[in-house]
């Protein structure tokens, strides 16, 4: 058995918990090598702002990337997914990562910086609601959101009962007149919160990255860095002595060695290392760390949230122009009860940077007919998706004896409910601030299609194989943590990347000292 | 007079009663089993593998054709094998009767023709490819439906701004006869002037009754609701008319041709690309450009050509059910890849500056004034809704 890489630390994927982990491991003194399938993506993206580029430029084409891989624009319900080099990205990633969806449209992404090559940049906060089952508490993770938080730049509103906002919190970096139409309404109201939304987005210049400038071109990404991705953070790793970056090569098995791990790649190579932090994502680490637990499932619950998109018209706005600056990510973020326990989160957007085949699809008139439509309504309506908690889907995650892995199943047969009740409370709010609630009859987005899953390999206070501690450990796998949504206990329906941010940043955090302890003793025996 | 004697395959069809009628006593029909011919019969059965001509035929016109393609391909070409055979056994000169499609053969009809040709030509047998046959009592398809609806006062003006090259049967017939006594090896096309279908229709019109229909512009998805699931009369007929349209292989099928001067204009001389480009015009205006630049038919052309297998759409479903209810559609149907092309299309144009200009406006207008703008789009939406609401209960 050759082995042709060493390491302290692997580190499998190059996503945003995977750099979370990474940097306290180097902090601690231990070698880190990270292995990402992928490869530097960058969609082409203008440098003038988003308006004047689409009124003039004759060399749009390139953002649209290729036609293989689209999958159809109807099957995805978010703005974001509505962006085809984004399509393209998730499209192509799949058969690359040795996954298929049944009936499931996500897919892990094959790329530096992970699924934040994609994300909204959204930072949802859990509170201890949301960490009801979990066997951590919030003020675990308390100190990870706001290290993170002043680590990446945010700006927005920091929702929170539990802690202040850090101090570098900014202010969001520009409303849209129609959010701050009904912004400027909103009353405090039991049940519904409507407040600017929480971004991974810099209002103020941050280490060779630049604030924002509300150049308009957000979903397709952001010229001057503003949009934090960890694909940023890679880079700024690559700068430390003991990091090493290994791209397109896919990490396939993991082997338990004496006093370590053998990482068997996709290539025929093999690393060995004396620990291993799997970042690869629910379904990727899935992949990798069923099989190397010695009696666990091959085939387990994975949690995905269920989506809506839905529209909101102002008619007194009506008549209204385009901005010709904006910023196209999201410029509210709601949150409506759905019942005692229950609760929906959406983003909100302005129009103006959301691709016109994406608004036309969720019109029932033609393409043409859509396009004179919404070029007056478009100032006057906001976009906005609602998400569900992950309870209500009913999706199983299998890793096949060929090592591939399969996500069947589909919504929960509760979602129609709550559908429902979230579209009627938010209809009757939206109502009181001016706005009206479009479609009447919300539909649910194809499942997957929002890359929002998790919680295959949870965290969980009872010691069973398939599970992991509080720490990220997998009962009966040692020197071995994962620190991606696999390890979610449940999956709340705000956003979910900023929490595994901070769970992988704790998670890593605990381990680095006495994983650089024992590497020192060992190195101390030997000599 | 003339003493040749012709034998004539299909000769119970529309055509083939025609030439019977003009040999008039020369004629020898030929089939499997005597029925509905008048005049001699010989028993010929083109399945047999070595067939034998009867005694005494100069010529033979070939027009039986498996229509219903009950035939593979194969089996129709082995079957034209063996009467090639069997007229060069005696010496016997072969007029096939195939059909316009085989100029350009894109669907499965037009590559059958083409081959069939091609057989017919090597044998130094003659090919005549005629339009539209129209005229004498019994017309048949098309022909006899655009005669139906001629009888109308008034019809919905549906397009299709296919062209048509009609010829009177009857202009065949002695067309045909004339080549299987004394023609040579080669092609003949045999089509009239062309002309729109609604040019053709208001000519019946004017003949039949004295007057042409009155023709109103009305859409698509409410003709076909008007014309439900009948299955003969008027509506039977306009349904069909509804269906006609823009497929190129169905319409050289039937002797017409899509005409569309700017897709011939696309620099290419390949079959696929123009029948893609005239695709991409059609698809391009539905989604709002009517005037594409060249670049954005290149553009388009070639996203398709990435396809592994590329080929033009089945268009006719924008007309039958609406571009509205097939952009809108979610559940999975036949119609997915034709609302990729749609998608496709918005997307190209979208990225254009043209189509951002389309569908941006920065100058503020009254409320009064953006109310007026969208209810002078409103009736056109609501047309549309109803499309998408009917064809959502059809297709389910």
């Amino acid at each position: 058995m050759s082995i042709d890489i060493s390491a302290q630390v692997v580190v499998i994927g190059s996503g945003p918990a995977a750099v979370m982990a990474a940097k306290p491991m180097l902090d601690a003194g231990l070698d880190v090598l990270m292995l990402e399938a992928g490869d530097w993506t960058s969609p082409d993206f203008p440098s003038d702002s988003w308006t004047n580029f689409r009124l003039q430029s004759k060399q749009q084409w390139p953002l649209l990337g290729s036609r293989r891989g689209w999958p159809s624009v109807a099957e995805a319900r978010s703005p974001k997914f509505g962006v085809p080099w984004v399509h393209q990205l998730v499209g192509t990633s799949g058969d690359a990562l040795a996954f298929q969806g049944r009936d499931f449209g996500g897919t892990p992404l094959a790329t530096v910086g992970g699924l934040s090559a994609a994300w909204g940049a959204g930072l949802g906060l859990f509170d201890h609601h949301d960490l009801a089952d979990w066997p951590i508490d919030i003020s675990d993770l308390l100190d990870s959101y706001r290290a993170i938080a002043d680590r990446i730049g945010a700006s927005g509103t920091w929702v929170d009962t539990h802690a202040p906002a850090p101090s570098t919190l900014k202010a969001h970096p520009g409303l849209h007149p129609s959010a701050m139409h009904i912004l400027g309404r909103t009353k405090p109201r039991r049940g519904f919160t409507l407040s600017p939304a929480l971004n991974a987005v810099l209002n103020e210049d941050k280490e060779g990255r630049r604030s924002c400038d509300q150049g308009g071109s957000c979903l397709y990404g952001c010229p001057r860095e503003a949009i934090w991705s960890a694909a940023y953070e890679v880079r700024a790793l690559k700068q430390h002595p003991r990091f090493r970056l290994v791209t397109g090569v896919r990490a396939d098995r993991l082997e338990r060695q004496h006093n370590g791990w053998n990482v068997g790649c996709h290539d025929g190579k093999r690393i060995r290392t004396r620990y291993v932090i799997c970042a690869a994502g629910a379904i990727g680490s899935s992949r990798l760390v069923l099989p190397a637990i010695p009696g666990a499932p091959q085939r387990v619950r994975l949690l995905s949230s269920p989506a809506a998109a839905f529209a909101l018209l102002i008619p007194s706005r009506l008549g209204a122009g385009w901005q010709r600056r904006f910023f196209g990510l999201a410029q509210l973020q709601v949150q409506q009860a759905i019942g005692a326990n229950d609760y929906v989160f959406g983003n909100i957007f302005c129009g103006e940077g959301v691709p016109m085949r994406f608004l036309a699809s969720m019109a029932p008139v033609s393409p043409k007919l859509a396009l004179r439509i919404f070029r007056d309504l478009v100032p006057a309506t906001l976009f906005g998706n609602v998400f569900f908690d992950g309870r209500h889907s009913d999706h199983t995650l299998t890793v096949l004896p060929s090592g591939r892995v399969e996500v069947s199943g589909g919504h929960a047969s509760t979602v129609a409910g709550a559908l429902n009740v979230a579209a009627k409370n938010l209809r009757k709010n939206f109502g009181r601030l001016g706005a009206i609630l479009l479609p009447m009859k919300p539909v649910l987005a194809a499942p997957g299609s929002d890359l929002h899953y998790a919680g295959s390999i949870p965290m969980s206070s009872v010691a069973a194989p398939g599970k992991t501690d509080r720490w990220g450990a997998p009962f009966g796998a040692p020197d071995l943590i994962v620190v991606d949504g696999s390890v979610l206990t449940s999956l709340p329906p705000k956003g979910h990347t900023f929490t595994i941010m901070a769970n992988a940043h704790r998670m890593a955090s605990y381990w680095a000292g006495r994983w650089a302890l024992a590497s020192h003793e060992i190195m101390k025996s030997k000599s | 007079m003339n003493l040749t004697r012709i034998a004539v395959t299909g000769a119970g069809g529309y055509i083939g009663r025609h030439i019977v009628a003009q040999l008039a006593g020369r004629a020898v029909s030929m089939s499997r089993h005597r029925e509905r011919t008048t005049g001699e019969w010989a028993k010929f059965d083109l399945s047999d593998p070595s067939p034998e001509l009867p005694g005494g035929i100069h010529a033979v016109i070939h027009l039986a054709a498996d229509i219903r393609f009950e035939l593979t391909s194969d089996q129709e070409l082995a079957n034209l094998r063996g009467l090639i055979a069997a007229c060069e056994k005696r010496g016997a000169r072969l007029v096939y009767v195939s059909s316009q499609s085989a100029k350009h053969p894109l669907g499965e009809y037009g590559k059958r023709k083409a081959a069939a040709e091609k057989l017919v030509l090597d044998a130094r047998g003659i090919v005549v490819r005629p339009g539209l046959v129209v005229g004498g009592r019994r017309s048949k398809g098309l022909a006899a439906q655009l005669v139906a609806l001629s009888r109308m006062p008034i019809l919905p003006d549906l397009g299709p701004r296919a062209q048509v090259q009609p010829i009177h049967v009857d202009v065949l017939s002695a067309a045909l006869v004339k080549t299987a006594e004394a023609g040579s090896s080669g092609v003949i096309e045999l089509a009239g002037k062309a002309m729109t279908l609604r040019q053709l229709i208001a000519q019946f019109g004017e003949s039949l009754r004295g007057g042409a229909p009155v023709f109103v512009r009305m859409p698509a998805g409410l003709v076909e609701y008007f014309c439900g699931k009948a299955q003969r009369g008027m509506r039977a007929s306009l349904r069909q008319m509804l269906n006609l349209n823009l497929i190129e292989d169905d319409l050289s099928s039937m002797g017409l041709s899509h005409v569309d001067l700017r897709a011939l204009a696309f620099p290419s001389s390949r079959p696929l690309r123009r029948s893609l480009a005239s695709e991409a015009l059609a698809l391009l205006k539905q989604v709002g450009c009517a005037r594409p630049p060249i670049g954005l038919l290149t553009r388009y052309v070639r996203a398709i050509e990435q396809d592994d297998r590329p080929a033009p759409v089945d268009r006719r479903p924008l007309r039958r059910i609406g571009p509205a209810a097939i952009f809108a559609r979610r559940q999975h149907s036949d119609l997915d890849e034709l609302r990729r092309r749609m998608d496709l299309a918005f997307a190209l144009f979208e990225f254009t500056p043209q189509g951002a200009q389309a569908g941006m406006r920065f100058r503020n207008v009254s409320w009064l004034g953006a109310m007026l703008r969208l209810a002078a789009l409103a009736p056109a939406a609501v047309l549309d809704v109803l499309c998408v609401a009917s064809s959502s209960r059809k297709v389910k």
